[in-house]
């Protein structure tokens, strides 16, 4: 079976279906993900792009099993293992293993007393309890050069503090690539890093992508990183995905209005602009969502039929997407 | 005509840590040259402390520098005696009092929920009462001796450490790269271990430093009101208990006074130091609130 338009018979390595987050909060539960389906297919990229809240980042961390203080429902499906509601013993084995995550900041993911060295011998050893803390030694080193750092046994001597963001995020890939891992989640791994750092974090998960034939999760809200990385995307929005499929279709041919506004705000180069464009409004907080499609507020397009019932995921063209308005029938508002 | 600058003069010499520094240092070398007594002692002592050595209630003279008591003992040397009691007692309340109180801030940090509230309550129980009142209820109704004085003091002494050590866990476990270690697949252990307890072990540390000498202080309260080391035990506080006796023999309590004095000033500057060193803020309040 494929959703969101993979478009091909492959097997997805992690399967995710009708996701839900809520998180309790003093103001009532607040829905951060509300029921979100992906599937992510051995050693493509996929981007999951959206603004902040749109909750890219808790689908990823709920799969992990990584949110407190949240109900989780629904269906994650990694290589043949349900992951939603699994004991923390076994999801330890695949945290990190299996599946690894990197995070935003690398300034402060490490850390800060051991060196870089032991902490990938940590990593590697709480995986693969038999390896000797030599060999791990020596692994550490392999994994430091292997993401394109020099000296990399000076290297493994080196405190986090004394290394710059951009090697810092090696550090934190090197470790989540430590026990071959099948998916690598990256979340949002270059936003806190330099603009010329940031091409090269991107090539080089590429690279080890390419290499290592894992899948590359991306969560981002950059679109020009998106574009130049990903095989397929998943624009979320309040919760749900908008629209998702392959990365051309979507960026020439958007058929979301939400997809759209998004594009149109990237700026070109080609364009003289005046004026920056934006999507009027602000996202919806999770506590007061509308009835119908959350993005109807702020949608230039939106008809009578938006603020009745929320759309679902359909086949629009060559992407698939959540909106009424693309179905036709109805009058504007 | 051109001006030139010069280098502002190198500085020769390193300026030295703030606790080998002034007070700091004083007490640093009082507490290396008691230990050193402490540990040679039987090596030199010119005489047994529990051996009458000349007439009864000498004053302080040149072959008895702080004269004899009612047994004809040398007070000088029983002094220096009670740091082979002293010293080792606290030693040993203050480290098991920080595993303790470690091991149960950090399960109360760490998990929270109820596992915090059970804990944490019984920290508050223990800490409501002042910590002499509730050693000598312990000691008295365990049997009055120093390795029950001992554990008296182990069982009020721990609860400032978990108290402070939870404060801490709490607020590294939420830092990024405690995340990233979840993340990672690490384990709790592993994470409290390696990730957790080494960014909030400072504050514990210098507040042991601190204490030491409050509990040396305490060991000899214990011994003074006949619940801890008993006589003829030349531990310092049965010795101002026999001082008390025969008062107007002023050297036999003061003696023991002074060395008690030593090494609870000696402690206090070390510790006081630590704490600028590592600049633990806070510990004021916290520590006040119950003692």
């Amino acid at each position: 079976m494929t959703v969101n338009g993979t478009g091909t018979g492959q097997v997805p390595i992690l399967q995710v279906r009708d996701l839900r987050v809520t998180f309790n909060t003093p103001d009532g539960p607040a829905p951060a993900v509300r029921g979100v389906s992906l599937d992510v297919l051995p050693g493509e990229t996929l981007a999951v792009v959206g603004e902040s809240g749109s909750g890219k980042s808790v689908t990823m961390l709920a799969i992990l099993g990584l949110v407190q203080g949240a109900r989780v429902t629904g269906s994650a499906v990694f290589d043949g293992t349900e992951l939603v509601g699994l004991d923390t013993g076994r999801l330890r084995s695949i945290r990190g293993a299996k599946v690894s995550m990197i995070f935003q900041d690398p300034m402060t993911s490490l850390n800060p007393v051991l060196t870089i060295g032991r902490q990938l011998s940590l990593v590697m050893r709480a995986h693969q309890p038999h390896l000797s803390k030599q060999a791990a030694a020596q692994r550490a080193i392999e994994l430091v050069d292997r993401v394109a750092i020099s000296q990399a046994a000076r290297r493994c001597e080196s405190y986090p503090h004394e290394l710059s963001g951009g090697m810092r995020q090696r550090i934190m890939i090197a470790m989540a690539i430590a026990n071959n891992p099948a998916v690598l989640i990256a979340d949002e791994p270059t936003t806190a890093l330099d603009v010329t750092v940031q091409a090269q974090i991107m090539e080089l998960l590429d690279e080890l992508r390419r290499e290592s034939g894992l899948a590359l999760v991306l969560i981002t809200h950059d679109l020009g990183v998106v574009a130049g990385a990903a095989d397929r995307v998943a624009v979320m929005y309040a919760g749900r995905i908008a629209e998702t499929g392959s990365v051309l279709p979507l960026f020439e041919a958007p058929a979301h209005p939400y997809t759209r506004g998004l594009l149109d705000c990237l700026p070109r180069l080609d364009i003289r602009h005046d004026v920056q464009v934006s999507i009027p409004g602000v996202a919806v907080s999770p506590l007061s969502l509308p009835p119908g499609c959350p993005f109807a507020p702020r949608c230039s397009y939106a008809i009578e039929s938006c603020d009745l019932a929320e759309p679902v995921l359909t086949q629009h063209g060559d992407t698939m997407a959540a909106c009424d308005v693309l179905t036709g029938a109805g009058t504007r508002r | 005509m051109t001006s030139t600058i010069e280098a502002p003069p190198r500085r020769r010499r390193r300026r030295r840590p703030p606790w080998l520094r002034g007070p700091a240092l004083v007490g640093l070398i009082t507490l290396v040259l008691w230990v050193l007594v402490a540990l040679t002692l039987p090596l030199w002592s010119p005489s047994d402390p529990l051996d009458p050595v000349a007439d009864r209630l000498l004053s302080p003279s040149w072959s008895h520098l702080m004269g004899t008591d009612a047994l004809g003992r040398d007070v000088f040397i029983r002094a220096l005696w009670g740091a082979r009691i002293s010293l080792p007692v606290s030693a040993i309340v203050i480290v098991s009092s920080v595993i303790l109180g470690t091991v149960v801030g950090a399960a109360a940090g760490f998990f929270g929920g109820w596992i915090d509230a059970v804990l944490m309550r019984a920290v508050d129980i223990t800490m409501a009462f002042p910590p002499i009142l509730l050693a000598m209820a312990i000691t008295a109704s365990l049997g009055p001796g120093i390795r029950n004085a001992l554990i008296a003091m182990v069982l009020v002494w721990w609860p400032i450490y978990a108290r402070l050590l939870r404060a801490q866990v709490i607020a590294v476990k939420q830092r990024e790269f405690v995340e990233s270690a979840h993340a990672i697949g690490a384990s709790r252990w592993l994470i409290v271990r390696r990730y957790i307890l080494p960014m909030s072990y400072t504050p514990v540390l210098v507040n042991a430093t601190m204490d030491f000498g409050q509990v040396v202080l305490l060991t000899a309260s214990l011994s003074f009101i006949g619940l801890g080391a008993r006589p003829p035990s030349p531990e310092w506080g049965a010795m101002i208990t026999e001082g008390a006796t025969n008062f107007y023999q002023w050297w036999i309590a003061a003696a023991a006074g002074i060395a008690i004095l030593l090494v609870v000033l000696a402690f206090n500057f070390v510790g006081d130091a630590l704490r600028d060193t590592f600049d633990v803020k806070d510990l004021g309040d916290m520590k006040d609130s119950g003692r």
